[in-house]
């Protein structure tokens, strides 16, 4: 990924209300989660990859990923960003927007091909199931990347607890070492969980 | 060969674009809002097997490379996608939603305007400001007609404001009691718009259970009862209902609570069956009237 002046840039074309800086688009970690992810770890390996994004809303985080990326699925549900989506992979040949409901990855399974990395940024109570069922998508060895939203968690338990809850069920289901990000200093409320398939 | 393609079966989503004599459909073509409509009915069927592999819609002649697969599927995909927000969208229930927001949005608007020009107004006649004689709405009116007043033009257009929304408000009436028939009898169209709009959509107010009607429009107030332990709120939206509103302060947490009670039932006939029940509505309402009396 390009880096420049401690600024994480993307070289697709530019889309009204982006920020430029040296010609190339500010990807800015205060708006994306991908991007403070990338600046406050670690860059997940979107280059070249094949991405399952759960959650795409308007699309500007996925417009972003399809700079890198060879493809990006992005899946959205809610009817009103949706227009926006669709209006961003009209000019993006490799963003595949897809209005459906994640819980249900069988409705959209006989369009998308087994990705490299998925990503899921869906503000749910019943965030982790949702990834657990999507998992189906992802090669072996591939990444997943899970933000989790604690407000849509629910207030009866701690944040620490939810956490390990979330993580546990994920290693249940294959993933090998969740690593736990706080991402508070650009999105509060918000943790990466983030680990490799290998059931 | 329309009738050939219903007969068809697809297994992957680009046999629907392969037609007999050889020819790759796209968007441009005539028929393609047929193939959009193939490939949704086949999936709506569980027809379509997973993970279709791009190798093959090549080596079936339908795409050239990797690249012409994708832009296809793009196509495809958003051509569902439009055909879904077609199908989802419930032409009522949206104008509905839409309209009570701009009908607040406009009240909104009103007040901070017609308060700043008060302000002005107070700030160069000091000396007018004494007693009740002058009100906002009388103050725009002699603004507006003062035509050598620098507001004159806007006091006219708050006028012309109040009058759309007038007609909005009629709007609203009349579709409320269209779509919301037995809500709109019981805490009049305008309440029962505004739960619509933040509940989203008229199954979404069905499934809820009559505790959040009660608090429905009271989020921060409830969160930071569930976060923090203060007392819950009361009501939320439904506090505009005269009924609600006008109550003596000890039985208004009563009032809405039946009053929620009774709208979730008006709700689930309202969205299932969709026509006014006299019989419920009498009933209801006299619910209503007796928890607002004191014993």
């Amino acid at each position: 990924m390009i880096w420049q002046d401690g600024k994480l840039l993307s070289p697709g074309a530019i889309l009204p209300g982006d920020r430029v800086h040296q010609g190339m688009r500010i990807w800015d970690p205060n708006h994306s989660k991908v991007a403070a992810l990338c600046h406050i770890h670690d860059e997940p390996p979107v280059t070249g990859a094949c991405i399952l994004y759960l959650g795409a809303a308007a699309g500007s985080t996925v417009s972003f990923l399809s700079d890198y990326a060879e493809v990006v699925y992005a899946v959205e549900f809610s009817p009103r960003p949706v227009r926006n989506l669709i209006r961003v992979s009209r000019t993006r040949s490799n963003i595949i927007p897809l209005f459906e409901d994640a819980r249900y990855p069988e409705r959209y399974l006989p369009f998308v091909e087994p990705v490299d990395l998925l990503i899921q940024d869906i503000a749910q109570r019943d965030q982790a199931d949702i990834a657990i069922r999507n998992l189906i998508f992802l090669k072996q060895g591939g990444h997943l990347i899970l933000f989790l939203k604690l407000l849509s968690m629910g207030t009866e338990k701690k944040r620490e607890d939810w956490i390990a809850e979330v993580a546990g069920s994920l290693e249940n289901a294959g993933i090998t070492d969740p690593e736990v990000i706080s991402l508070d200093t650009y999105h509060t409320g918000h943790v990466a969980i983030w680990g490799m398939y290998s059931p | 060969m329309a009738e050939n393609q219903d007969d068809r079966i697809f297994r992957f989503w680009y046999e629907a674009c392969h037609q007999e004599d050889s020819e790759i459909l796209a968007p441009a073509s005539p028929s393609w809002a047929a193939v959009i409509e193939n490939v949704r009915q086949s999936r709506d069927n569980s027809e379509l097997l997973p993970f279709p592999v791009w190798q093959e819609a090549v080596s079936a002649g339908i795409v050239p490379d990797r690249k012409g697969y994708l832009s296809l599927l793009r196509d495809v995909t958003i051509g569902l996608m439009i055909r879904d927000l077609e199908d989802r969208c419930d032409t009522d229930e949206a104008a509905l939603i839409h309209l009570i927001r701009i009908l607040d949005e406009i009240d909104q608007s009103i007040s901070r305007l017609s308060e700043k020009i008060e302000d002005y107004y107070i700030a160069l006649h000091p000396a007018e400001l004494s007693g009740n004689e002058r009100n906002i709405s009388s103050l725009i009116e002699t603004l507006s007609k003062d035509q050598t007043h620098p507001l004159s033009h806007l006091a006219k257009n708050i006028q012309r404001l109040r009058e759309s929304r007038t007609l909005i408000s009629h709007n609203v009436r009349e579709y409320a009691a269209k779509s919301l028939p037995n809500m709109s009898a019981l805490c009049g169209p305008l309440v029962s718009a505004r739960l619509l709009a933040i509940a989203g959509s008229k199954k979404h107010l069905a499934c809820m259970p009559a505790a959040s009607f009660q608090v429905l429009g009271a989020g921060p107030s409830l969160f930071m009862h569930l976060t923090s332990g203060t007392n819950p709120p009361k009501h939320g939206i439904i506090f505009q209902y005269k009924g609600v509103h006008h109550a003596k302060r000890q039985v208004r947490g009563r009032v809405s609570r039946v009053l929620a009670c009774q709208l979730a039932i008006a709700a689930r006939i309202d969205h299932f069956r969709g026509f006014p029940d006299e019989e419920f509505i009498r009933k209801a309402g006299e619910k209503i009237n007796r928890a607002g009396k004191l014993e």
